[in-house]
């Protein structure tokens, strides 16, 4: 063989035999061992902590916030949606977040106007089905936990069924007396029942209506018939009809 | 003949080049070229004797790296019901938080679209949290909010389209990862190795659905991952947990009771750019058509 051929070989190989070493000595250990990856890679990424956690781990902690909340509409609002993760103050929730409560896990959102509306707001794409808000004329300025429980918002912090704000100029009693048409095959054109077994509602007190329809709404309160009457009104609805039969005349 | 009509077929042609890996590492010639399986590598070590690490068995057994999440036996899928969403964003913060995304308007592992019509007009407007209108909206950078910035506008029709990363059946952005540092699991999530990494963001030019990010502050690419440390303790993917909606699903298509199953089930359902033959893992219901 030629030198000059033996040299060029000599040359390939020992390339080859570095590119081999090199093949040998780079990939890591666990390089290979399911697919083209480093098998190792898929535990590192598994072993990362949960930051959202189950409305149960606090559930100890904060009773009666978590009764409130569990039984009311706001069930499918988890804490840390609202409240501050437990990832810590880095985290968006933190800009909402006041010094108000003890615990750093959970502390209170401060600001519910800003908070709210991030769902409450009525824009553009916003489905029908959600309840919403014009902001201004809503809450006239005023915060949402004025009048809404956060954690059961239909109902007060007192734990009163929300009627409208303020005045009875805000509810629409004519929008509610177009809706009792509905209520008069059993309840009677005037509120006043013919039937036995169906109660008066003319002159019921508003508070008590507006409770009764919501837990006949969220299926607290079961029955066939109001179930299925209360499930087609909105927040709306239920506060105009309520103040329609309330304002009506003892007879 | 039968194998010129498999190679015109796509997933034909995938197989075809797989196999040539295969073939390829057994054989000493190209070792490292093409697709690395753990028979091939048994393969080469049986024939070539050379020193291939032999895997801790222990550590790493057939049924996955991590304890007590068989990943031969799930198949995970997510489904988003375009109907439910109402562009609240919580998922957008919920996972940047999760996942400890930079906290900027530019990088998002999960995102909403909002499309609208307004009178007049044929195309729909599109904007995403990430809208110069929608940051101003939001009370600070770190907080994510659709503005009302229609209010004055005669809208004829609106709706917003989550999206997050489709894990498809062939993605794309794996095959042109040049080092291996992304991958797809057996249980059906892609995921990145961020040790592995290199940053050449080769795979956020792939994807089609822009799923991908460059996170500048790991310098590596980063996208969604269905949450895996969550999925594989039981839980669901964050940006699911926090939905007030449940417009967001997720579960195991090989359980038939799994949420997702009975959303398929029940629902007429789409992907998004079915086309490009990439077999995208979220399902939509209700997305309309102007989407892709």
């Amino acid at each position: 063989m030629p030198k000059h051929i033996r040299r060029l070989l000599t040359i390939l190989a020992v390339f080859a035999m570095l590119f081999v070493a090199g093949k040998i000595y780079f990939p890591p250990k666990s390089f290979g061992i399911y697919g083209h990856y480093r098998a190792a890679s898929v535990g590192d990424i598994a072993a990362a902590h949960p930051a959202y956690l189950s409305p149960d781990s606090f559930s100890a902690e904060y009773p009666k916030e978590f009764a409130a909340w569990s039984s009311g509409i706001h069930k499918v609002v988890k804490c840390q949606i609202c409240h501050t993760s437990v990832a810590g103050p880095t985290t968006a929730m933190a800009s909402l977040v006041g010094a108000a409560s003890a615990s750093p896990a959970l502390p209170a959102a401060a600001d519910y106007r800003r908070l709210c509306v991030k769902c409450h707001e009525k824009i553009a794409g916003r489905p029908d089905f959600m309840p919403q808000i014009e902001v201004d004329s809503h809450s006239q300025g005023q915060a949402c936990t004025a009048c809404h429980n956060p954690h059961s918002p239909l109902f007060s912090n007192a734990g009163i069924p929300i009627s409208a704000p303020g005045s009875a100029g805000i509810v629409d009693i004519a929008a509610g007396k177009k809706l009792s048409a509905t209520c008069a095959s059993c309840h009677g054109p005037e509120g006043v029942s013919a039937i036995a077994m169906f109660p008066n509602l003319a002159c019921q007190k508003q508070p008590y209506l507006i409770g009764a329809l919501t837990e006949y709404q969220s299926g607290k309160r079961a029955n066939p018939i109001m179930g299925g009457v209360a499930k087609s009104l909105t927040t709306a609805d239920i506060q105009n009809v309520s103040a329609y039969f309330a304002g009506m005349s003892c007879r | 003949m039968s194998e010129t009509k498999l190679l015109k077929d796509q997933a034909g042609r995938r197989g075809f080049i797989s196999l040539l890996g295969k073939v390829c590492a057994t054989t000493a010639m190209c070792s490292g070229v093409g697709t690395v399986t753990l028979e091939s590598l048994k393969a080469a070590a049986a024939s070539t004797s050379t020193p291939v690490p032999t895997p801790a068995k222990a550590e790493f057994p057939a049924s996955g790296p991590v304890p007590g999440n068989d990943w031969t036996k799930r198949r995970w899928a997510f489904g988003v019901d375009v109907t439910r969403c109402i562009g609240c964003l919580r998922c957008v913060e919920a996972c940047k938080v999760e996942n400890k995304v930079p906290f900027n308007p530019q990088d998002f592992r999960t995102w909403v679209e909002r499309y609208v019509y307004l009178d007049g007009e044929d195309n729909a407007r599109v904007d995403t949290q990430s809208d110069p209108v929608n940051i101003a909206a939001a009370d600070s950078p770190q907080d994510y909010r659709f503005s009302n910035r229609y209010r004055n506008e005669k809208v004829t029709k609106a709706f917003f389209v989550p999206k997050l990363c489709n894990h498809c059946e062939n993605p794309p952005c794996v095959q042109v990862c040049p080092v291996g540092a992304t991958y797809k699991t057996p249980d059906g999530v892609v995921l990145i190795d961020e040790k592995y990494c290199i940053g050449c963001r080769y795979c956020v030019q792939a994807c089609p659905y822009g799923a991908r990010y460059f996170n500048e502050e790991t310098q590596t690419t980063d996208k969604c991952t269905w949450c895996y440390h969550r999925i594989t303790k039981g839980l669901k993917p964050a940006c699911v947990d926090v939905c007030p909606t449940q417009a967001r699903i997720f579960g195991d298509l090989n359980d038939a009771s799994s949420d997702i199953s009975v959303f398929i089930k029940s629902h007429r359902i789409s992907v998004l750019k079915a086309w490009t033959g990439n077999g995208p893992h979220v399902f939509y219901n209700g997305l309309d058509g102007e989407v892709s």
